[in-house]
This record gives C-alpha cells, structure tokens and sequence, in this order.
C-alpha cells in the first residue's frame, strides 16, 4: 500500500513539475514580485504605525489564525477505479490514507511556519511582548490545530456515527476559535495544553477508524474536487486535459438570469458559469478579496493598479470556458455559427464583469474620497471597454484559428 | 447459502430508497435483479458491496457482515459496474496484475484464466495497451476479465450487456455458466429481459424501493397472469401498475 502511494505521489509531482513551468512564465513572475513586493511594504508601514496593544489587535489575531489553519485540506490521491480493484483489501487501505494523511500534514505545516512567520511582528504587537518561547507556542498552537483538524478530515472519509465530534462547524471552527481564544486571551500555555488534549483525542479516534468501512462516495468526491481545483488553475496557464467541473444547482441565483440573454450559447454559457462550483466560487472569492484589498489599501495608484489586475486576471480565467461544451456533441450540430457563438461569449462574461465591477467599487467606498472612486471607476469601464471588446473575442478567434 | 439480505433500509442520504428489502442468493444461483428506472436496483446493489452502509437491518454473505469483520466480507466480492471504471494510467496487463495482487490470486493460475478470457474477448494483442481509451463495450470486457478471474463467491454484476456485443454476450453468460458450476452466487440487475429470463434461475423484482415479488419464471407467470407470459409482459405489467398508482 505504501508502494501505492508513493506511486501516486510520484505521478502527481510529474504533474504538477509539468504544469508549474507553465505558470511561473515570465511576465507572471514580474506580476508576483510586484504584487509580494507591494503587499510586504503596505505591510511593513502598517506595522511599524500599528500601536501596540489596542483592543483590535487581539481580535485580529484570532480570526486570523483561524483562516489560516483552515488551509491545506487533507489530500489522499485516490482514484474512483480504486474501490472496485482494491474492494478486497479495504483494511490495508488504511495504510494508503494514513500515508495521504501524513503527506498533508507535512505539507500543512510548512504551510503554517510560513503563515506564522510572516505573522511574527503582528503576534508582538498585538501581544505586546518579545518574548520568543511565548510567540514560537503560537506556532505550536496553530500547528496542533491543523493537525487535529486534518485528522478529522481522515475520520470524516470512513462511515462513522455521527456523534458530536465529528461535526464540522465543531472540529473546523468551534474547537480551534476556544483554543486561539484561550492562548490569546488567557495564556498562550493554557491553549497549547486544550489543543494538545484534543489532538490526541482525534489521534485515538483516527486509530479506531480502522474498523470502520471507508465511505467511498465521500473520498472519491473529496478527491476529485480537489484534483479539479487544482486543474482549475493550471488551466489558466496552459491547456489541462480531462477538465470536468462538479455542478450546484443554486437555485436562489435563478432570478440572476433574466439579466442575460436567451440565445443558445448565451444561456449554456451563463447556466455553466453560475453552477460551475468552482468558476462561481472562483469568480466570488477573487472579487470579494479584490473589494477588500481595494478597500484596505492606502496608496490609490496602487489600488487602481491592483484593481485593473484582478479585472485582467478573471477575464483570462474565464476565456478557456468558451471551449467548454466542446466535448458535447450537439455543439457540432447546431444550426449557430461561431461568430454568434463568440458574441454570446464576450456578452455573457461582459456582463459578468460588470457585477465584478461593482463588487471591486463597493470596496472603494471605505477608503476612497469620491473622486478617488470615479478614477477607479473611469479606470476598470476602459479596461472593461478593451477587453471585452477587442481583446477576448480576438483572442478567441486566434486560439480557434490554430485547429 | 450465500447472500443474505434482511430487512434492508437504506439509501444515500437520510430519505431511505430501500424500505425492508428482502432476498437471498444461494450458492451456484445465478439471480436477476428486476425493475424499473429508479426503483431501487443501483441502490441495492451499493449496500451489497458497501459503498452505502445500512439504516438498519442486515446484509451477510456466507454468514458475515460488513460490521463483523469489513475485510472478509468484501474479500468474497468481485463486482462489474454499470459504467467502467478503469485506471488512465494503467495498461491492460497491469490491471490484470493489480487486481492478482489485491485478491492475493495465485500468479500462474491466474494469468492462464485470463490468457483464455483474452482470447475469447478478442483482447490478447492489446495488453500493453491503455484500456482507457478502449470503446465502452472494450472496457467493459476488461472489467468482465478482472473481476471473473478472482474466483470470488459473489459476483455482483450491474447491467452487464449495454455495449457488448452479441458474441461477447454469450461469452460472458459462459462465464456465469462455468462460475456457477464452481458454486459461486451471481446477483446481476439487467433490463435486457429476454436474455434474463432465459438464464436467471430466479428474479427479484423490485418496485419503489420494495420486494414486489420474487421466484423463478413460473412463480411470476403464475402471479402476474397467464403461463406464457413472457419476462417482458410481465414488467410491463409492472411498469402499467405503476402509472395507474
């Protein structure tokens, strides 16, 4: 079993090797060390005009070591064919999710020196102290979290009673908010030793677990949502094959389709759009973030240029989606030809955009004056004006052109 | 005896499809699960080889359940999904060998089972080959080659004749035909109804989620109508009950 994992994450690194040349290309390099560059001196001048020990800062502290630790979910690389060839050896398939256990927490603990690293001169401050034991049982503290939650996760792929527990809301955000309070709040010793307690608690859990019978459905979908993300990104790079997206219904977004039109390929493409998990969830979380860092950022020059970025940045996510119904046949039957096609297209993502938009200048309102806002604005309609109208469709035409 | 199915309620969330199912397959048996779309056969056939674990009542096969002792109960399984489910990075030949490694099968044995079966699929020349990007009936026959050369006692085998051929067909029931024989148990849901009747030696028909009835041919002739009622006729019948309901 262990031979088999390795196997896979084997074939996995190949993957990502492959696909990771073609998204550290150059220009997007110069974009990330701009970015880092920018971000680390806003940072840099925050902190050196914070002052120590308000109210605030502790608050701040918490929340964000609880989103930090809810990074890195647990990963396995099973495969949908494993539960019918490995059917006769489910225990020993315990041994596989452990290795894909423990690989995730190796690789979510670098992820949280790194986090905590970069946290160091907020966690004195807010602290008020330059105590090392005291700011390094943070560490430990976050550490100790990630690593309970993952072996929830682990339980979480067997068929289990669902007792208390095993609650998500529980083990993801309740446990750990108690624990970071408490170190934050009381002592940082007394939140070590409750996250400790309940690390090794799950740690029992995990070990009994094995008796169980592996809930496939759930391990299968975990994984092969994982996998999508992961695709998802390296999409926007290069071309990844066997892309295939789950779908939401989403109901409650139903009215929101009035707004496009009724064509054939306007309706596939703002359907798909809307239910495609991860182009929606992608769509929500870089504009929500784009709002905040707008809103966050003192320089105005800087959020405008961040701003036209993360404008530039979706619409190129959102190009390859044009390709998106390829693989069904009726594509190639129907009665439409391609320049409607691609009219529908860049009608569907324009509007897309313009919610975008919106979205990135409700954040302007908290840190711009008004004329700072209509620069903003002025800024992402021309940019809005060149790429929908000149550079997508040209694009399209072009990538279609080289079949 | 067998399978062994008690009293199942199940399904896939809370809402229970499966409402006190009952049936048995004895050894040697080969049994036909019957029913329409969505009346419950998938859902059966996921209790039966533990992907869905059981609000309550029992499943057991030659007297173990999936509680008592899950390695066991799964060892005797071999099973053909509806759809093939194949590995893209694995050749032919090596699904051949991870299936002998994951049943512990005896090499030699093994490999001279499946040297036959390849021959009869018409396969033997593409075992270096990428089953994944076989045809559906192809990949299909490479699922058939890797759960028949385990020698499992129950074979669980979902709608096993879309996308084969005729000649494939028979070959396949051969292969039932000469597992039986070694007394092995066979549960297959079908919708390929003449086929069925001709080599089932028993139905179970279910019907929302329920046991509508089950027995051999004559047993169904004799309760839905008349002796020459054909397996055919009779899910019609079924299937009419339906809508007038």
């Amino acid at each position: 079993m262990n031979s088999l994992f390795n196997q896979r994450l084997q074939s996995h690194f190949t993957q990502m090797s492959k696909y990771l040349r073609y998204v550290f290309n150059d220009f997007f390099v110069i974009a990330l060390m701009f970015i880092i560059g920018g971000i680390g001196y806003q940072y840099a001048m925050f902190i050196k005009h914070l002052q120590a020990g308000q109210w605030w800062e502790q608050l701040v502290l918490v929340v964000v070591i609880l989103f930090v630790i809810q990074l890195n979910n647990l990963v396995t690389f099973v495969k949908r064919a494993d539960f019918v060839f490995w059917l006769p050896k489910e225990k020993e398939f315990f041994a596989f999710l452990r290795s894909g256990l423990r690989y995730s927490k190796s690789l979510a603990v670098i992820v949280q020196i790194m986090a905590w690293f970069v946290m160091i001169p907020f966690i004195e401050k807010a602290m008020v102290t330059t105590n090392i034991s005291a700011i390094l049982l943070f560490l430990v503290t976050m550490v100790v979290l990630k690593m309970m939650i993952l072996n929830f996760q682990m339980i979480d792929n067997y068929h289990h009673n669902h007792n208390l527990l095993n609650n998500k809301v529980l083990y993801r955000v309740i446990v750990p908010l108690v624990v970071v309070a408490l170190a934050t709040y009381i002592n940082v010793y007394v939140g070590v030793i409750i996250g400790v307690a309940m690390l090794i608690l799950s740690h029992l859990l995990v070990a009994k677990i094995k008796q169980q019978s592996i809930d496939w459905q759930v391990v299968i979908e975990k994984t092969e949502s994982h996998e999508n993300s992961l695709n998802r990104f390296f999409n926007m790079f290069t071309d990844v094959e066997n892309m295939q997206g789950a779908v939401r219904r989403r109901s409650y977004l139903d009215s929101l389709f009035k707004m496009f039109n009724g064509d054939v390929y306007s309706v596939l493409y703002s359907r798909g759009i809307v239910r495609d998990k991860e182009i929606s969830g992608l769509l929500t979380r870089v504009s929500i973030l784009g709002a905040i860092i707008i809103g966050a950022i003192k320089l105005e020059w800087m959020a405008v240029l961040i701003a036209l970025l993360f404008i530039y940045l979706i619409v190129f996510q959102l190009i390859p989606y044009f390709t998106n119904f390829e693989d069904n046949v009726f594509i190639s039957l129907y009665p439409i030809n391609f320049d409607q096609q691609v009219k529908s297209f860049t009608n569907v993502i324009g509007k897309i955009m313009i919610l975008v938009i919106i979205v990135l200048m409700l954040g302007s309102i908290f840190m711009f004056n008004l004329l700072g806002s209509l620069m903003l604005l002025l800024a992402l309609v021309i940019e809005w004006i060149l790429l929908i109208k000149i550079y997508v469709p040209k694009k399209i035409k072009k990538a279609s052109s080289n079949y | 005896m067998s399978l062994k199915v008690d009293n199942l309620v199940g399904g896939y969330s809370r809402i229970p499809v499966l409402k006190d199912v009952s049936f048995d397959v004895k050894d040697g048996e080969l049994v036909g699960l019957i029913g329409l779309n969505g009346a419950g056969k998938s859902t059966t056939i996921n209790h039966v080889i533990g992907l869905l674990r059981p609000f309550s009542g029992s499943i057991k096969i030659n007297g173990i359940a999936m509680q008592d002792d899950i390695e066991e109960y799964k060892k005797q399984i071999a099973y053909i999904p509806e759809f093939p489910v194949l590995y893209k990075e694995l050749t032919l030949k090596e699904h051949i060998e991870t299936t002998i490694k994951a049943y512990e099968l005896d090499e030699q044995a093994a490999w001279e089972d499946a040297n036959k079966m390849l021959k009869m699929f018409r396969l033997e020349n593409k075992l270096e080959w990428f089953p994944v990007n076989f045809s559906k009936g192809m990949r299909q026959k490479v699922m058939i080659l890797c759960a028949f050369i385990t020698n499992a006692n129950l074979f669980v085998i979902d709608e096993p004749f879309l996308g084969l051929d005729p000649v494939a067909v028979n070959d396949l029931l051969n292969l039932i035909e000469e597992q039986k024989k070694k007394g092995s148990s066979i549960l297959m849901s079908t919708h390929v109804l003449d086929t069925a009747e001709r080599f089932c030696d028993r139905f179970v028909l279910i019907h929302n989620g329920q046991i509508r009835t089950e027995g051999n041919i004559q047993k169904l002739q004799d309760e839905f109508g008349n002796k020459d009622s054909s397996l055919n006729d009779i899910y019609l019948k079924l299937a009419k009950e339906e809508s007038n309901e």
